[in-house]
């Protein structure tokens, strides 16, 4: 029962990290008119700077904060121009080739020279591993709800930014017809812009969340972190914002599930496996597209 | 023929069928990368039935291609409807599924995989007669009523449908055929390299066919025939610290291909230009011999 709760909280941190990387995802989606495949090892170099910035001011978390997000923020704002004709054309299968192209570039990149490609263990301070809660044997960690509820409140504030703002009108009115938002006279291209810089960060804050949920970073990451979140954006339905909220909670228990009861490394064949059974079965996901 | 240049062929003649694999079934549209995971099927059942069974190579390499099939139809039959996005993302999860269910399987050795595997005589004219055999294959679709069907399906499926064409049933029809070249891609590559393990299977891979496909042309078959000997052969004579970053130059050339010229290196146009050119040559070089044999009398 102890493993079953901690395993239920380790899952339930680890699905707020997704729900968090899968809307930054959607976002990019419904307005970028793109498929970015390369999204989450964007995270995953977020990850690395961090590390890099808590190395250099004696493990200052944060100092290391700031830079996870900030990163995160500068890099998905940089990648812009490269996908702004592809989105302009329609291109999306073509957004997505790029986007591969842009990830091997990425993970080549982290293996080669940052850090000689060795994996990066993040420092304890940021980990937070000190126990705030027990039951029996299990425990949950400063870390574990510091994910929970910053997951949370970063999701709130941009479902409060997409329903309750101007901005939020305008992402939403892209994300069903550009021809008509252009008509609205909602500039496309600097709301693309924001979209990117939201989707940014929430892929900062994401980097951080996940350097407290795993500990540790390689540059083999990314592309099991861009296969999770493609997963959950087809269990729910691509570009579907509220739906992918739901998908990731469902993966990250599942997940956590199958690593707590399975022997060996079924975690990922189980998660690949539920999504290739949904795309059989219901190629427009569990909730549709993009709602 | 030195070893490096028997893997170098060797290994280019198997890239240049995965690529064909991606090449035919875009035909209609779709970016289905189980060849891949059938590839691995392939690689791993041909090994193990020689290696634990003691089947001599030809029995081995037709139980592996008919698995491969086999196991073709089963995703096929549920993506063959599935929109563009749901077959690119539930067929890179099966690559995935078959790397984890490969290296948790004690029969197959785990992550260390199998090992040993004999070497076949003569295996360089096996590869090179299978890569014809395709060749001819898929230069007979493309120039049928089965290749121009195909162009439909690409442009315009509502205007496919409307003409006749069963979509799904083409579809279909196309995912087993790239699965049996998978296949035997796979049996090809277990007994050149002797050594399978699951990572060899695995997302880089993809990516560096993609990039010889995407590079080289989807539209035609040439791109890849010329351009996978390219990419594959430059980094093998840079430097060793260039060669590392290999994946870095197909990534650098995936991303500039597809933003600069997305249709890749050869595309069709390309093709006609080069027929007429050759064309225009050969006219003017027998125009100018007859002209010349006239002054000599």
């Amino acid at each position: 029962m102890e493993i079953f709760i901690a395993q239920l909280i380790n899952a339930i941190a680890l699905g707020s990290v997704y729900a968090l990387l899968v809307t930054g995802f959607n976002l990019l989606v419904v307005v970028g008119g793109i498929f970015p495949f390369a999204y989450s090892h964007l995270v995953v170099l977020s990850m690395y700077m961090c590390w890099f910035a808590m190395k250099m001011t004696g493990d200052s978390v944060v100092v290391g904060i700031l830079a996870g997000v900030l990163s995160g923020t500068a890099f998905s704002f940089i990648t812009e121009p490269v996908f702004r004709p592809l989105a302009k054309r329609g291109a999306v299968l073509g957004s997505f080739i790029v986007a591969m192209a842009l990830s091997l570039i990425i993970t080549e990149f982290m293996a080669q020279k940052l850090n000689m490609g060795i994996v990066i263990s993040f420092p304890q301070s940021l980990q937070g591993k000190e126990a705030l809660i027990r039951f029996g044997t299990a425990t949950v960690t400063a870390g574990q709800i510091a994910t929970i509820v910053g997951s949370i409140g970063a999701g709130l504030g941009f479902f409060y930014l997409l329903y309750r703002t101007k901005q939020g009108r305008a992402f939403r009115a892209m994300g069903q017809s550009p021809f008509s938002a252009r008509l609205l006279g909602i500039p496309i291209v600097k709301t693309r812009i924001y979209a990117y810089l939201i989707a940014g960060l929430l892929g900062g804050i994401s980097a951080v969340f996940l350097a407290m949920a795993i500990g540790t970073a390689s540059s083999s990451l990314g592309d099991n972190l861009a296969l999770k979140v493609m997963a959950v954006s087809m269990l729910a339905g691509i570009g579907n914002l509220g739906g992918g909220l739901v998908a990731a909670l469902i993966l990250g228990l599942s997940e956590g599930m199958v690593l707590a009861y399975l022997p060996g490394d079924w975690s990922q064949a189980i998660a690949f496996g539920m999504i290739m059974v949904v795309v059989m079965i219901r190629p427009k996901g569990l909730f549709g597209t993009m709602a | 023929m030195s070893l490096s240049l028997y893997y170098y062929f060797q290994l280019t003649a198997i890239f240049i069928m995965l690529g064909w694999t991606l090449y035919w079934i875009y035909r209609i549209g779709q970016l289905n990368n189980a060849p891949i995971a059938i590839m691995a099927i392939g690689a791993y059942l041909s090994s193990y039935a020689v290696l634990k069974w003691g089947w001599p190579f030809a029995a081995a390499f037709a139980f592996a291609v008919i698995c491969g099939a086999v196991f073709a139809v089963i995703p096929a039959l549920g993506l063959g409807r599935a929109p563009a996005f749901a077959m690119v993302i539930a067929t890179i999860a099966l690559i995935f599924i078959m790397q984890t269910v490969f290296r948790n399987l004690p029969w197959f050795g785990g992550a260390l995989g199998l090992f040993g595997i004999p070497k076949i005589k003569n295996l360089l004219w096996i590869t090179y007669g299978c890569l014809i055999f395709f060749g001819i294959l898929i230069y007979r679709f493309d120039h049928s009523r089965l290749g121009r069907a195909a162009d439909i399906v690409f442009e315009d499926r509502d205007v496919a449908s409307t003409l006749g064409i069963n979509i799904y049933l083409f579809s279909v029809c196309l995912q087993v055929m790239t699965g049996v070249m998978g296949a035997v891609a796979g049996v090809l590559y277990a007994f050149t390299i002797r050594t399978v393990i699951p990572v060899y299977f695995g997302f880089p891979f993809l990516l560096a066919i993609t990039t010889f496909i995407f590079v080289g042309g989807y539209t035609t078959m040439w791109g890849v025939i010329v351009f996978t000997p390219i990419l594959w052969g430059i980094p093998l004579i840079l430097p060793e610290s260039f060669a590392a970053y290999r994946n870095f130059i197909y990534g650098v050339l995936l991303m500039g291909t597809l933003l600069l010229r997305s249709e890749g290196a050869i595309d069709r146009r390309f093709l006609r230009w080069l027929r007429k050119s050759v064309v225009y040559a050969f006219e003017e070089i027998s125009h100018r011999w007859k002209k010349l044999r006239q002054i000599r009398g």
